[in-house]
C-alpha cells in the first residue's frame, strides 16, 4: 500500500481506492453511531448531512472489507474493530456472519419517469429494476463474501427454504443462483437499454422471464454454498436514496418496513437535501425513535466528534511519507514561543491601559477591581495577562452599561468581579487578537470546531494544514517541526473565506443562501464586537419564532413568492450544512427555531467558535437579505 | 475513425461557407436551424450570418429552457427576449416555433436529456430538411449534447435506410473573455449526461476499471472535485490546451488546479494530455484513442468505463461528445441551476464563429 504525499487529499474513507486503504483510514469511532440494540434484522432509515460519515459505516460492511478484517484479526491494528464487530455479531471464529449488500440508488431508478409511461407501468418497472439489481448486487456480495469469480461461479449458489420459518413461506423450493441471475440480468439489461437509447424505447421485458421478488425470498429462504449457510445475517444497505423520486422513496420505504424485525435488516441511508425545504426547516429537528437522523448525530457528535476526527487526522498522518504519527502534534497550540516577550508584554500592557481608561471617568468605583486584577495577574505570563485585562474590560462595559444614569454606588469590592467566568475567556480572547493581531484560530480543537461535525470539512481544513506542513519542510525525515498559530489562523481565515465565496456558485439558490448568510455574519459580527459582549460567547445565529417558520412553510405551499423564495434559500443551506436548526427549549411565549451558521463561516468574520448565542430576526428582514444581500446589482440566476 | 478527418471551418471562413453552400444548389437547399433562446450576447451572431447570406431557412426553432424551481421573483435577464426578437426579425420568412425544454422536474431531478430526445427522435419531423444547422452557443452542454447526439443517430438511422441523410451542421460562436463573465450557480451534485452512460451502472458485470479523462478549462475545481467524487477512477488523464492562443494557458491550468490534480487525482507529472484548442476534432481523435488504447491494456484485467467530461469552451466540448458517440463513453457533469451575465459585460472580447460540419454530404463515401 503506498503512501500518499498529503493522505488528507482523501476526502472521506469510502472513497479510498483499495480496502486496505480504506480501513487504513477507518476510525471505529464511527461505529458508535449506530443503535446499540443491534441492527441486523430492523429497517434503519439514516438521514444525514453530507459528510456526516454515512457512506463510510456502509461501506465497512460490504463483504470484502469484512473479509480483509476476518483475515486481519490477529493483527495488533486489526484488535478492537474486530472486537467491535464480534460484540455486534459481524465476526465470530468461523469468520464473516452478515452479508451486506450496497446498492446505490443514484443509478437510473430516477430515470424511469424518462420513458413517458403511466404511474403503473412506471411503478411496475421500478420494482422491475430494483428486484432485478437487487438480486444480481445480493449474488455479487454472496460470491465477493465467498471468495468465489462473479459472475462464473453463480451456479454455486443455493437458496434453501428456512427451517425457521413456518408463517412466511410461500415457496418452498430451492432456487438456483444461475436461475435468479440470469433472469436479472436479462431484466436489467432491457431497462437500461431502453433508458440510455435516443429514442427512449419503452423496455419490453422477456416473457420468459419472471421477476423475483428477492425481499420476499430473503425472507423465506437461506443462502447456501456447499451446504452451508453463508452468513448469520444479510443487511442491505441503500446508500444515496435521497436520488431515487419521492414515489419510488416512499414504496421502498414501505416495503422495507413490511420486511421489517424479519429475516434481514435494511437501511435507506439518504443526505438531508432529500426533504423538501419545509421538512427541512422542521423535520431536521424532529426525528422518530427508529431513525438515525441528525437529532442522533449530534448527540453521539457532542460526544465523540473530537475523539473521532482525532482519530480520522491520525491515521490520515501516518500514511504520509513523513514519519509522522499525530497529525494533532503538528500544530502548535499556543501563540507564545512565535512572539518575542516584549510584543507579549506590550499586548498586555495595552489591554492593562484600556481597562483604566474605561474606568477612569467613574473616579474611584473601580479601583478595587483594577488592583485585585493588578495584584492577581502579576505573576501570570504575558499572554494571560492579556486575556485578563480583555476579561475585567467586558466586565467593566457591562457594569458601567447597568449603572449609567443611577447615583455612586461606592468604590465596588473585587468579590464581585468574581463573576468574570470562563464565559468571557473567549470573546476576551477574539478581542485582543483583534486588537493585538495575534493568531486566534489554531490548536486541533480549534481545528475541530471550525469543521461543524462534519467530517468532509475537518479534511479539507487538515489538508490546507498538512500541506503547508509539507510545502515549508516542518515534516523532515527527523523531525517535525509544529505549524505556527500564526500560520494556522491564515490558512483557517483563508480557508473560511473561500467557502463562503463560494458558497454562490456551488449550491442550489446559491446566490440567495450567499446573501443570507453573509449577512447574517455580518449581524453576529456586529454583536459579537459589542465591547460588553452582552450574548457569549458570542452571537453565531439567529432565530424566528416556531409560528413564524410555521407561516413561511404555510405562505411558501400557497406559494406566496416571498415566502417560497426565502424558504429555499434556508432548505438548501440546511441540507448542504451552511446552516444547522435547532429548537429552543420555551424561551418567554414560545419555542425558537435557530439558525446557526457553519462553523468555517466564522474566522472570516472574527466570530468564535462556540454555540449558543443568537439574535433574534423577524422574518420580513431574512427575505430582504436574500433579495440584496451586500450586492448593489441584483443578481439574476436563470437557466435563459 | 469516423471524423477523420472532420469539416471545421471559422473566422472569414465561416460566412464564405455559408455563402458557397447556397449558391451550390441553391433550389433544393431546406434548412432548419435551431438555436438556444438565451441571454448570451452571441445568440444571434451565427444566424445573422446565415441570414445575410440568404441561406434558405425554412424553419427556426428556439429553445427555451425552464426551471420549475427557479427562483420565483428574481429578474430574469432581458436580453433572452430581445435576442428572440431579433432573431425572428433575421428569418421573416421562416416558420418560428419556441420549444420549451423543462431542465428540472418538481423534485429537482434533471430532466433536460429526456425531453430534448423525446421532442427531436422523431426522423419525420426532419424529413423535409436537407441542412440542419444546430448552433450551440446560448444551450449548456447538457441540452446541445443529447440534442447533437439524437440528430447524428438519426442520420445513421436514415442511411442504414440507404437514404442520402441530412447535412448536421453545428456552429457556435466563441469568446474566452465573455465566457470568463457568465457566472453560474447550483451544481451541488454530478451525474452523467443521459444518455452517455458508457458502462457504468449494470450490476450484472463486474465492476469496470474507471478511467477519466477530463477536458480542463477555468475556474471549475467545485465541478471537478464532485466529478472525481462521483466516479472514484483509477487513473485521470487530464486534457489541456495546447497549442493555444495564449500559450501559457495550460501552465495556468496546471497551477489554478495544482493540488487537486497532484495530491487529490494523483497525477503524474507526465500523465497530461495536449489538445488544439481551435480544433475539436483533435480532442475527438485523442480521446478516442484513450479510450481504445485503455480497453486494450487493462482486457486482462476486466473492461474498461472510460469517462469523459468538458470544462472548457464549447468549441472543444463538441470535441468531447464526438468521442462519446462514436466510443460509447460516459459524459460526466455536473448541471448548473441558473446563469447570470452583468449586462456591464455584454460586449467585451472578440466573436469568432465556427461551423463543424457533423453528418450528411461532408462525409459521404468515395
Amino acid at each position: 500500500m503506498p503512501a500518499s504525499r498529503n493522505p488528507f487529499f482523501i476526502r472521506t474513507a469510502e472513497q479510498a481506492e483499495s480496502d486496505d486503504q480504506f480501513l487504513s483510514l477507518f476510525s471505529l469511532t464511527v461505529l458508535d453511531i449506530l443503535p446499540e440494540n443491534g441492527s441486523w434484522d430492523r429497517f434503519l432509515p439514516i438521514e444525514l448531512a453530507p459528510g456526516t460519515g454515512k457512506s463510510t459505516l456502509l461501506r465497512l460492511f460490504t463483504p470484502t472489507v469484512l473479509n480483509r478484517i476476518a483475515k486481519a484479526r490477529n493483527q495488533p491494528e486489526f484488535r478492537e474493530l474486530t472486537t467491535k464487530l464480534t460484540h455486534i455479531d459481524v465476526l465470530d471464529h468461523d469468520g464473516v456472519q452478515l452479508l451486506g449488500v450496497l446498492v446505490n440508488c443514484k443509478e437510473d431508478f430516477n430515470r424511469l419517469p424518462d420513458l413517458g409511461l403511466d404511474a403503473n407501468d412506471r411503478n411496475k418497472l421500478f420494482w422491475a429494476l430494483l428486484h432485478s439489481r437487487l438480486t444480481l448486487l445480493l449474488i455479487r456480495a454472496v460470491t465477493q463474501l465467498a471468495e468465489l469469480s462473479y459472475p462464473a461461479d453463480v451456479d454455486t449458489i443455493k437458496f434453501e427454504p428456512r427451517s425457521d420459518d413456518v408463517i412466511h413461506r410461500p415457496d418452498s423450493r430451492i432456487v438456483c443462483g444461475k436461475e435468479l441471475f440470469e433472469n436479472a440480468q436479462a431484466v436489467e439489461q432491457e431497462i437500461i437499454s431502453s433508458l440510455n437509447s435516443f429514442t427512449l424505447s419503452t423496455p419490453e421485458l422477456p416473457t420468459d422471464r419472471r421477476t423475483i421478488d428477492v425481499l420476499q425470498l430473503l425472507s423465506t429462504h437461506h443462502i447456501v454454498i456447499d451446504g452451508r449457510q453463508l452468513a448469520r445475517h444479510v443487511l442491505i444497505m441503500f446508500d444515496d436514496a435521497h436520488f431515487l423520486d419521492v414515489s419510488q422513496r416512499q414504496m421502498l420505504s414501505s416495503e422495507l418496513k413490511r420486511h421489517d424485525r424479519r429475516a434481514f435488516g435494511s437501511w435507506m441511508a439518504m443526505r438531508l437535501r432529500a426533504l423538501d425545504p419545509p421538512d427541512l426547516v422542521v423535520e431536521a429537528t424532529n426525528t422518530n425513535r427508529e431513525q438515525l437522523a441528525i437529532k442522533q448525530y449530534d448527540h453521539w457528535a457532542q460526544t465523540n466528534m473530537e475523539k473521532w476526527l482525532i482519530d480520522v487526522g491520525d491515521r490520515r498522518a501516518r500514511r504520509a511519507q513523513r514519519d509522522v504519527s499525530s497529525f494533532a502534534a503538528c500544530l502548535a497550540d499556543s501563540p507564545v514561543p512565535e512572539f518575542a516577550d516584549e510584543t507579549l508584554e506590550a499586548a498586555a500592557d495595552s489591554e492593562r491601559r484600556r481597562a483604566m481608561d474605561l474606568a477612569r471617568p467613574h473616579g474611584e468605583l473601580y479601583k478595587n477591581w483594577l488592583d485585585f486584577t493588578e495584584n492577581d495577574t502579576r505573576l501570570l505570563p504575558p499572554l494571560e495577562q492579556t486575556i485578563r485585562w480583555a476579561q475585567l474590560q467586558i466586565f467593566l462595559e457591562r457594569r458601567i452599561r447597568r449603572i449609567q444614569g443611577e447615583f455612586n454606588l461606592g468604590s465596588l469590592s473585587p468579590i464581585q468581579i468574581n463573576g468574570l467566568g470562563i464565559d468571557t475567556i473567549e470573546p476576551a480572547t477574539m478581542f485582543i487578537s483583534r486588537r493585538n493581531d495575534l493568531p486566534y484560530f489554531y490548536g486541533i480543537r480549534r481545528v475541530i470546531q471550525t469543521a461543524s461535525s462534519n467530517v468532509d470539512q475537518f479534511l479539507s481544513l487538515a489538508a490546507l494544514l498538512f500541506d503547508q506542513l509539507l510545502n515549508t519542510g516542518n515534516l523532515s525525515r527527523y523531525r517535525t517541526d509544529q505549524l505556527s498559530t500564526v500560520e494556522q489562523d491564515r490558512l483557517i481565515k483563508t480557508q473560511s473565506r473561500s467557502y463562503i465565496a463560494n458558497l454562490g456558485t456551488t449550491l442550489p439558490y446559491g446566490q440567495d443562501v450567499f446573501n443570507l448568510v453573509s449577512a447574517m455574519a455580518e449581524l453576529c459580527r456586529e454583536e459579537s464586537l459589542q465591547p460588553n459582549v452582552p450574548i457569549t460567547p458570542g452571537v453565531t445565529g439567529i432565530s424566528i419564532q416556531i409560528s413564524e417558520r410555521n407561516a413561511l412553510i404555510a405562505d411558501a405551499r400557497a406559494s406566496q413568492v416571498q415566502a417560497k423564495r426565502l424558504l429555499n434559500a434556508l432548505g438548501s443551506a440546511i441540507a448542504h450544512n451552511v446552516l444547522s436548526i435547532r429548537i429552543t427549549d420555551r424561551q418567554r411565549d414560545e419555542n425558537r427555531a435557530v439558525f446557526y451558521l457553519n462553523r468555517l463561516i466564522c474566522p472570516a468574520y472574527d466570530l468564535p467558535l462556540g454555540y449558543g448565542g443568537y439574535k433574534r430576526q423577524p422574518l420580513s428582514r431574512l427575505y430582504d437579505w436574500v433579495v440584496t444581500g451586500k450586492y448593489s446589482r441584483q443578481r439574476g440566476f436563470t437557466m435563459s | 475513425m469516423r471524423w477523420e478527418p472532420g469539416f471545421i471551418c471559422s473566422g472569414n471562413e465561416f460566412e464564405s461557407f455559408w455563402s458557397d453552400l447556397k449558391t451550390e444548389s441553391t433550389a433544393s437547399r431546406k434548412g432548419l436551424f435551431i438555436a438556444g433562446r438565451g441571454f448570451d450576447p452571441r445568440t444571434t451572431e451565427g444566424p445573422s450570418v446565415i441570414a445575410r447570406v440568404g441561406f434558405p431557412i425554412e424553419k427556426f426553432w428556439a429553445i427555451r429552457l425552464t426551471d420549475p424551481l427557479e427562483v420565483p421573483d428574481r429578474p430574469r435577464n432581458p436580453a433572452a427576449a430581445e435576442n428572440e426578437s431579433q432573431m425572428r426579425d433575421l428569418f421573416p420568412d421562416a416558420k418560428f416555433e419556441i420549444c420549451e425544454i423543462a431542465m428540472r422536474n418538481d423534485e429537482g431531478r434533471l430532466v433536460g436529456s429526456a425531453e430534448i430526445r423525446r421532442k427531436f427522435a422523431d426522423p419525420r419531423r426532419f424529413s423535409d430538411y436537407t441542412d440542419i444547422i444546430v448552433d450551440i452557443t446560448a444551450m449548456p452542454t447538457s441540452v446541445s449534447f443529447p440534442l447533437l447526439g439524437t440528430l447524428i443517430s438519426l442520420a445513421d438511422e436514415i442511411v442504414a435506410k440507404n437514404i442520402p441523410p441530412f447535412n448536421l451542421h453545428c456552429i457556435v460562436c466563441e469568446n474566452a473573455e465573455l465566457d470568463e463573465m457568465i457566472s453560474q450557480e447550483g451544481g451541488d451534485f454530478s451525474d452523467y449526461i443521459d444518455p452517455f452512460r458508457g458502462k457504468s451502472g449494470l450490476a450484472a458485470q463486474p465492476d469496470p476499471i474507471t478511467i477519466w479523462a477530463p477536458v480542463l478549462g477555468e475556474r471549475q475545481f467545485a465541478p471537478l472535485q464532485k466529478i472525481h467524487e462521483m466516479l472514484s477512477p483509477a487513473e485521470v488523464k487530464p486534457f489541456l490546451p495546447s497549442p493555444s492562443l495564449d500559450p501559457r494557458r495550460a501552465d495556468q491550468l496546471v497551477a489554478e488546479y495544482h493540488t487537486l490534480l497532484f495530491d487529490t487525482f494523483e497525477v503524474g507529472p507526465r500523465g497530461f494530455i495536449y489538445a488544439d484548442e481551435r480544433d475539436p476534432f483533435d480532442i475527438y481523435r485523442q480521446i478516442s484513442e484513450l479510450a481504445v488504447e485503455y480497453a486494450r491494456a487493462l482486457s486482462p484485467l476486466g473492461t474498461t468505463n472510460t469517462v469523459v467530461s468538458a470544462h472548457s469552451s464549447k468549441l472543444l466540448s463538441l470535441g468531447v461528445l464526438l468521442a462519446a458517440f462514436e466510443n460509447d463513453l460516459a459524459i460526466a457533469h455536473v448541471e448548473p441551476t441558473g446563469y447570470d451575465l452583468d449586462p456591464a459585460a455584454m460586449d467585451v472580447g472578440t466573436n469568432e464563429l465556427f461551423e463543424i460540419w457533423l453528418t450528411g454530404a461532408a462525409y459521404d463515401a468515395d
